[in-house]
């Protein structure tokens, strides 16, 4: 399985996480991001990370803003209260799932 | 490339897809440039960089075009819940629930002591008018954008406004069904002079007026900043 199918289910976390982080990103932005923090490993799909955006920006966690940048017009994500108040626990809930499955993939360790 | 050509490339490839909307294009637009301009492959062409990166890397053709509609659902939803946001705070918010009482009050004065219909079929046209302000919108940009040959149709919020503003017509149209199941004028009367139906219906079509218009100032201004 690759990675950006590993990834499908924490990506909503991964980008409140970066977006906390660097303020304000636009789309391609995120995934060259992921790309340079993971070395490479990790790649963020398109077909993943902008309905990802959208979902979010729906339910009130992330705000947009546009900007005319070269010629053309850019659309930057940013945290809004709601969104800053969900990272926390957004990622607070991966790690405990990361430790689960660690035990489950090797119990010795556990 | 000069910048016009690239546009034009990216443009007629979004138009040729199915891509209508602004922010949906915009988005796209920015994106398909910057894969572009950060390439590996110094001597790929624009076509085929789209081809053979952006296009896979979106998952298809007919998944850009899922997106974009998924967008305009989930945008839809925002706007009515932030719509349903507004007229409760209309309603029963602090201080606007003043207001809300005062227009409660002043229709119900207004049925008391004149003929109530009278007050109903001028909130009827203010909700007319509000129909007409957001379809006036969406049409006036829809000739903006062909005006300029631009690629992308309209706006989201307009078409989702647009296309969803009959919902105002729902207490007028019923009021009309109802005589037209009936057939019969006086029963139309009785409804249109009923407080039971007009002072509710007129608290509602006008607070939805005034969220309408609050909700315009909100959302439905897309600003772009330099």
């Amino acid at each position: 399985m690759s990675s950006s199918k590993l990834l499908k289910g924490s990506l909503a976390t991964i980008v409140l996480k970066l977006l906390e982080d660097n303020e304000r990103m636009y789309g391609y932005e995120i995934t060259q991001k992921v790309k340079a923090l993971t070395a490479g490993e990790f790649k963020i799909t398109e077909g993943a990370l902008y309905p990802t955006l959208h979902k979010l920006e729906a339910d009130g966690f992330l705000s947009t803003e546009t900007q005319q940048v070269d010629g053309r017009v850019r659309k930057y994500y940013s945290l809004t209260k709601e969104g800053n108040a969900e990272v926390g626990s957004k990622v607070s809930e991966l790690e405990e799932f990361i430790i689960s499955l660690q035990k489950v993939l090797n119990p010795k360790l556990a | 490339m000069k910048d016009s050509d690239k546009h034009h490339i990216i443009g007629k490839y979004l138009q040729t897809i199915g891509v209508v909307t602004e922010e949906f294009f915009n988005e796209m637009e920015d994106h398909i440039l910057d894969s572009y301009e950060n390439r590996h492959d110094r001597n790929q062409s624009l076509q085929h960089h789209i081809r053979d990166i952006v296009q896979p890397s979106f998952g298809g053709v007919s998944r850009i075009v899922k997106i974009e509609r998924s967008q305009i659902k989930r945008r839809r939803k925002m706007i009515w819940s932030k719509f349903l946001q507004i007229y409760a705070k209309q309603l029963i918010g602090w201080p606007n629930v003043l207001i809300t009482s005062l227009v409660i009050l002043i229709v119900y004065w207004t049925n008391l002591h004149y003929d109530g219909s009278n007050l109903f079929f001028m909130t009827c046209a203010l909700t007319v008018f509000t129909i007409l302000f957001f379809l006036t919108k969406l049409l006036l940009q829809q000739y903006h954008n062909k005006k300029k040959n631009n690629y992308y149709k309209n706006s989201q919020v307009y078409q989702i406004i647009g296309t969803e503003a009959h919902f105002l017509f729902l207490i007028p149209q019923s009021a009309i069904q109802m005589f037209l199941i009936s057939g019969n004028e006086e029963t139309l009367n009785a409804i249109l002079n009923s407080p039971y139906f007009i002072i509710p219906s007129t608290i509602f079509l006008l607070l939805y007026f005034i969220s309408a218009i609050q909700l315009y100032k909100e959302e439905f201004r897309i600003e772009i900043s330099n």
